[in-house]
């Protein structure tokens, strides 16, 4: 059962900010509502207002410029993003994340925005947009101002947001040149699951052997969505060998913070960590060597 | 206008014809249980408790009555007393609960109100207090001696074991095991995980009190047997209980027998007002599932592989009420030790109540658990003998004509070919690609015993033709087979019958839509029908034109006889008057009830199937791919090959899901953790194998329609033997515990590798201490 509730519907981001700041928390956003609705559906929630803000043109499109990088506007939905020749071919982990959310249906309706701010450990835009070193741009009445993506988790389920804020689109810097990124969900069936654990990798390497810069995260191996870097570190100026790859694997498994529930055992997650690490690095090196993904 | 210029008649069996009713179904035309708005009905939401076990100390409804539209609140005590008792087998199931509650999601009350939303807010009012008590939530509590009783002994009469939680034991011994000197003795224990139907529509029930007779509407494969238990809740005869039943969105078992539709005709009843009760997802995984069970078994082998004796016992995890589980159980000892020749066997297979929801039929019905644990003991034993599994199975498996159980239906098909087949279909013998096994698996499942179906064809003044029969179409396609048998028998276009099914005051009586039955025996019927109207024209005919019958011929969709062809139609008119008149045709088949065989009587036909597969582990974290399974059926003659083949391919994806994935799990308090669509996982279209083939014996050597047998089960039968076969040759592990889930793979992995064998991480890998024995002759 759904519980009634009081629907807004702000055609301006002004109206919507105005209407927000007075209301707060009283008020939940609602984007593609896949989160929000899914939750009140399940009885979980019983918001008595909602505010529906998919008229807010400020919150859309997308712009990509090689020099500049890649703009995208918080409504986007993951269906929108899989489909963009930019996504797929330069913010390739990016792709690798939101082609993997849900089913077509969910993909079709959910957004990046709502990906972010749903906050989960195991949502799939959550790594690739860390690693690929995004940030967000926020707003309320008071003002617009930017939140790097490692700052925007202060805890599970917690995003840096202040009560009036919302957010408006993300920032991913333009590609360097030898580099390339990947990002492995790791679920226990192919679409339609949530990561059980997962890694992004941003990597680095002029000579196609050697790290120069890795950024790597991992999702669903801690409270949130977190950095391996001690595993950055360790790789840096190292040959990317099966070894050292592997030795990386380790090294993340280690910093990592996996919990034993009734789904799976710590042991498990860390396991896996150490062989999906090493599987993206591989996939991120292989790509440089090959001259995919890079712009 | 002649019928049969159109279709060639013996054409229509064995073409694919397009789905009757599918476009419907895949537009989202067809209109569901749910979709079915009554006028003025009530809205029925359960009220439940949050534990498998519980004694209730008191209801009270004050609260949730003061809800605006809210109509009332039933507990068992405002029924009429004692409480009515319903059930397949026993009448063990209240409608409601009574004193206690023996399983999560039991309901203790109903509420009716005139929305959905207000009865959902007065379930939640509806005080209950509780006191919850030790619950019986696996096979060993079940069978400990200190183990609550689910059941009272009261209700189970004078049966000797009232004062246990066995409901029953199903012996079969033949041959001598003790005293059988086999080479090679594998001892293994194995288990089968408790699972859901999930069919895509959920559970949804109506019913309406009107003129001193109740209708019930419910998405039930068995109409009849549901009108039965109507009857007997209601104490109304037959003829005043009439059941609806649309076509259901997917049911697998899982609405072969009553739910809550005894409860709503009850409440009709009562308030005079049709009700209605649409579960949710979560709701109807606490309504219907799959028996788990556990099999010990000790199989023999001589030097060559040949089969010495099978020692088997299973026990099987059934709920707190018997539904028909007692029937699956019995079905599975009945062919626990598989499609072969076994000189020696002795079989135990215990029915056992849990506080947990009660089981039920499930495609399959009770054989993918026991050819499990049998099926990976030949595997394995064609490991240790240096055969195949291949090679084992073709020297065991029964020759057409060769018992497979002393007394019962002989093997009725060339099943070395089927076998040969799915070896074939995955390129066994091959070099294998690094990092992959391959894996065989046979499976045996019984057809229906205990039947009678009837088919009405009534032939219209226009040459078309109604047909009326009991069966339900679930999606497995009978309303198309139907069509083409009677199109083809009387000659007509098939897009001149039509079809219609339940309605118990419409249509004649048919015993179940189960066992992969209804091909063979309705089809059988719908042929007798058609031929009954063939004969009825013929003795018009004699009449009308005074040809003597024997000299009048029926082909072509056409009374031949001295010369004439008189189409139908013709004769229709000239016999009745223009527009004035119709024959109907009646075609019944039988099968009969022997009290003293385990299945009432011996099977028709085998439903046969072998499975191949050709599968790759990740040693680093478990995980398993597909590369290609392939399923081999003996149908004897596909009908329509289309069906059988989407029908074995969607049994063979089922079956990959209780062997990869799927799993309900319980918590302390017996409650499911994973009800719903989230942690509950079923394949999807990404999980598929690389290829999946579904391959056909067709020899026309079955008892059906032009040598039809029965298809669309045989698919489950046995994929977990053949994926586990797989699984252990490319690891070297034996795994006995399904589902074969990453984590259980990695673990076994680890156990592997471990040299010390105290390092065993899960309760789950205590199975696969097996004993291997070999004997004298074998080192
Ligand atoms: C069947 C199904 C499968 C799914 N599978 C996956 C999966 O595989 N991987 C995955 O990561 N997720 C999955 N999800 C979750 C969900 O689809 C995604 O998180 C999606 O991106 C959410 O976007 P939305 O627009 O629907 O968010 P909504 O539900 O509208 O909102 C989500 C949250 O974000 C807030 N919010 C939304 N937009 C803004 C904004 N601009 N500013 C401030 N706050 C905002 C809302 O208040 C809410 O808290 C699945 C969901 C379903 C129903």
């Amino acid at each position: 059962m759904l519980n009634k509730f009081d629907l807004l519907v702000p055609k301006t981001l002004d109206e919507a900010l105005q209407q927000y700041a007075e209301l707060g928390s009283k008020c939940k956003i609602f984007a593609g509502g896949t989160d929000v609705l899914v939750s009140m559906h399940g009885g979980h929630k019983a918001y008595a207002l909602l505010m529906d803000i998919k008229n807010l043109e400020e919150l859309k499109g997308v712009e990509y410029t090689p020099e500049k990088g890649i703009v995208i506007g918080a409504l986007t939905t993951h269906r929108c993003l899989e489909r963009l020749p930019a996504i797929k071919e330069v913010y390739t982990a990016l792709f690798e994340g939101v082609s993997q959310v849900g089913s077509v249906q969910t993909r079709n309706r959910g957004t990046i925005g709502g990906n972010i701010c749903n906050a989960v450990p195991s949502g799939d835009t959550l790594g690739p947009l860390l690693a690929l070193n995004a940030s967000v741009i926020v707003q309320s009445v008071k003002g617009a101002r930017e939140i790097p993506f490692g700052e925007l988790f202060p805890g599970p389920k917690k995003t840096a947001l202040k009560e009036d804020e919302l957010l408006i689109k993300i920032l991913i810097p333009a590609r360097l040149s030898n580099s390339a990124s990947a990002y492995t969900k790791f679920a226990r069936r192919n679409s339609m699951d949530l990561a059980l654990l997962g890694t992004a990798t941003d990597l680095i390497s002029n000579d196609g052997k050697t790290c120069d810069n890795a950024r790597i995260s991992l999702t669903t191996a801690a409270p949130t969505i977190i950095r391996a870097r001690k595993t950055e570190e360790f790789l840096v100026g190292k040959e990317l060998t099966k070894d050292v790859m592997k030795e990386a694997g380790e090294i993340a498994s280690a910093e990592a913070k996996p919990r034993s529930s009734w789904r799976s055992s710590e042991e498990y997650r860390r396991e896996v960590l150490k062989a999906i690490v090493p599987r993206t690095l591989a996939i991120a090196l292989d790509r440089i060597q090959k001259g995919v993904n890079i712009p | 206008m002649s019928a049969s210029t159109t279709i060639p008649a013996e054409s229509l069996v064995g073409k694919s014809l397009t789905r009757v009713g599918g476009r419907d179904r895949v537009t989202g035309a067809q209109r569901y249980i749910a979709d079915i708005k009554l006028d003025g009905a009530l809205h029925v939401k359960l009220v439940t408790l949050p534990v498998g076990h519980a004694r209730i100390i008191s209801i009270d409804t004050s609260l949730a009555l003061q809800v605006t539209g809210v109509s009332c609140v039933i507990t068992a005590a405002d029924l009429k007393q004692p409480v009515p008792r319903f059930g397949p087998s026993f009448n063990d199931r209240p409608v409601l609960a009574v004193d206690e509650v023996k399983y999560y999601g039991e309901p203790v009350a109903a509420v009716a109100a005139e929305d959905e939303d207000s009865a959902e807010e007065a379930a939640r009012l509806v005080q209950v207090e509780y006191e919850e008590l030790p619950g019986v939530y696996s096979v060993e509590r079940a069978l400990a001696s200190d183990a609550p009783l689910v059941q009272a002994p009261s209700l189970r009469g004078n049966n000797p074991l009232a004062h246990t939680n066995i409901i029953n034991e199903w012996k079969l011994d033949w041959g001598n095991v003790d005293t059988a000197k086999a080479d090679l003795v594998l001892e293994n224990t194995y288990t089968f995980p408790m699972i859901s139907h999930f069919a895509i529509e959920p559970f949804a029930f109506m019913a309406s009190a009107k003129d001193g007779g109740i209708t019930v509407w419910s998405p039930i494969q068995h109409p009849f047997v549901m009108q039965r238990i109507i009857a007997h809740v209601t104490d109304l005869p037959l003829s005043a209980v009439r059941i609806i039943a649309p076509d259901p969105g997917g049911s697998f078992g899982g609405k072969a027998y009553p739910k809550f539709e005894p409860l709503l005709a009850l409440m009709a009843l009562k308030t005079g007002r049709p009700v209605r009760l649409v579960l949710n997802l979560e709701e109807s995984f606490q309504a219907s599932r799959r028996a788990s069970n556990q099999v010990w078994v000790r199989s023999g082998f001589d030097h060559q592989g040949m089969l010495v004796f099978q020692d088997i016992r299973a026990d099987f995890m059934l709920g707190a009420y018997v539904d028909i589980g007692d029937r699956v159980v019995s079905k599975a000892a009945y062919t626990a030790a598989g499609p072969y020749r076994n000189p020696n066997a002795r079989i135990l297979a215990r029915s056992l109540f849990s506080h947990t929801t009660p089981s039920t039929a499930f495609r399959g019905f009770g054989v993918p658990q026991v050819s499990w644990a049998i099926e990976s003991q030949i595997n394995q034993a064609a490991e240790k003998l240096g055969l195949d599994g291949l090679e084992i199975r073709l020297r065991n498996v029964a020759h057409k004509g060769e018992l497979v159980i002393p007394g019962g239906t002989p093997a009725d098909g060339h099943w070395e070919q089927t076998l040969q087949k799915a070896a074939d279909a995955i390129d066994w013998g091959t070099p294998l690609p690094s990092g992959r096994g391959r894996g065989l698996s046979m499976g045996m499942k019984p057809s229906a015993t205990v039947l009678s179906s009837n088919v009405l064809a009534r032939l219209h003044m226009d040459g078309s033709l109604s047909l009326l029969m009991g069966t339900s179409d679930m999606g497995q396609g009978a309303r198309t087979v139907f069509v083409q048998l009677a199109a083809s028998e009387l000659e007509v276009p098939p897009e001149k019958v039509q079809i219609t099914m339940g309605d118990t005051s419409i249509v004649p009586f048919d015993s179940s839509t189960s066992a992969s039955r209804s091909t063979v025996f309705m089809g059988n019927a719908v042929r007798l029908a058609c031929q009954d109207v063939m004969r009825k024209l013929k003795e018009i005919a004699t009449e009308q034109y005074g040809v003597a019958q024997g000299e009048i011929q029926i082909f072509g969709g056409k009374l031949h006889f001295a010369g004439r062809s008189l189409p139908y139609t013709t004769v229709l008119k000239d016999y009745f008057g223009p527009g004035r008149g119709e024959i109907i045709g009646l075609g019944t088949t039988r099968a009969r009830f022997e009290p003293e065989h385990p299945l009432g009587g011996n099977p028709a036909f085998w439903e046969l199937v072998a499975v191949g597969c050709e599968a790759e582990v990740d040693t680093t974290t478990g995980e398993i791919t597909i590369h290609k399974l392939a399923t081999v059926t003996d149908v004897g003659k596909a009908i329509n090959p289309q069906q059988v083949e989407t029908q074995d391919a969607g049994a063979a994806i089922m079956g990959l899901g209780h062997t990869l994935m799927e799993h309900l799990m319980l918590d302390d308090h017996g409650r499911l953790r994973n009800a719903g669509a989230l942690d509950y996982r079923i394949p999807t279209i990404k999980d598929m194998p690389g290829s999946l083939h579904s391959g056909l014996v067709e020899n026309q050597d079955g008892p059906g329609p032009f040598g039809a047998k029965g298809a669309g089960e045989s698919g489950i039968l046995s994929i977990s033997g053949a994926v586990g076969a797989a699984v252990s040759q490319a690891t070297g592990v034996i795994i006995r515990d399904l589902p074969l889930t990453p984590e259980r793979v990695w673990l076994a992995l680890q156990d592997k590798a471990n040299i010390n064998p105290s390092a065993i991480h899960s309760k789950s890998l205590d199975h696969d201490s097996g004993v291997h024995q070999l004997a004298d002759g074998l080192k």
